[in-house]
């Protein structure tokens, strides 16, 4: 999964804010952070909108395609 | 307590037939205050019926008087005398005789025991639990039966009221949980503007 978001963020970076926690094994304050956004299995992906509405989230793996999708109709026109 | 029932209405009528005078101590299971109590019924209900009349505490026949004409079911005068008479089937035999009916009897329930279960209709089902139960106990007991259509109706009234004074307390309840993911800022808002992709998992 982490090898599709950082694909995704070579493509839509200079348009989407990427917040990484990919240690969560490790990260007690990403565990922390994880537990407080409601994240119960990972991994969990989530799109936010820019005044913090969560628009999508996704518990999983999930494919590029779809991320992409869901990026794309987040990003504005 | 005995109540007045078609059973002992019977009782009356057969004893009445038999020995053409009912004593209030006559009726089996009575005692005689209460046996004086439903003759004086007997003969309230059955006085349009038969011409009856208490005669010191006696319930007998009101025989009319011989010279009076009597009158027949369709109208005509009939002949009077003792041979008519003779001939005259008794008070009871002609009511006997007329048609089975509703007869005022029948009007006036005789307050019969009603089923402890049918409350449960009016207590589950609201008014139309009461409608059902009074419906099937009129017949048998019309006070209870009207107790159980009172107590659904009330029931139902008392429940819309509950429901009416606690939507704003459940309303604003429900504003106190977790909004669902898609409406709220759930997330800090994003300081460059953009949307934000959160990831958490593993480094594979």
């Amino acid at each position: 999964m982490k090898p599709v978001v950082d694909g995704l963020e070579r493509t839509h970076g200079d348009r989407v804010d990427f917040v990484m926690h990919a240690n969560l094994d490790q990260d007690g304050t990403a565990s922390d952070l994880a537990r407080a956004r409601g994240v119960t299995a990972v991994p969990t992906s989530m799109l936010v909108a820019p005044d913090g509405t969560e628009l999508k989230r996704w518990v999983g793996v999930v494919s590029e395609a779809e991320l992409r999708n869901a990026f794309e109709e987040a990003l504005p026109r | 307590m005995v109540e007045y029932s078609h059973a002992i209405d019977a009782q009356i009528s057969e004893e009445l037939r038999r020995s053409g005078r009912v004593s209030p101590g006559s009726i089996p299971g009575l005692s005689e205050e209460q046996g004086a109590a439903f003759l004086r019924r007997y003969l309230k209900i059955h006085q349009a019926e038969v011409p009856l009349r208490l005669e010191e505490g006696h319930l007998t026949y009101d025989t009319p008087a011989p010279s009076q004409p009597q009158v027949t079911s369709g109208g005509s005068a009939v002949s009077t005398g003792p041979a008519a008479a003779s001939q005259r089937p008794s008070p009871v035999d002609q009511v006997l005789s007329q048609p089975v009916g509703r007869s005022l009897l029948d009007a006036a329930p005789s307050g019969g025991r009603v089923s402890g279960a049918l409350w449960l209709l009016p207590f589950s089902l609201g008014a139309v639990g009461g409608l059902i139960a009074w419906a099937l106990a009129r017949e048998t007991n019309e006070r209870v039966a009207r107790q159980m259509l009172i107590v659904g109706v009330v029931l139902t009234v008392v429940g819309f009221c509950l429901g009416a004074a606690m939507a704003p307390m459940l309303g604003s309840l429900s504003s106190q949980l977790p909004s669902p993911s898609s409406t709220g800022p759930a997330w800090p808002a994003s300081t460059t503007g953009r949307p934000v992709f959160y990831y958490f998992g593993t480094s594979t």
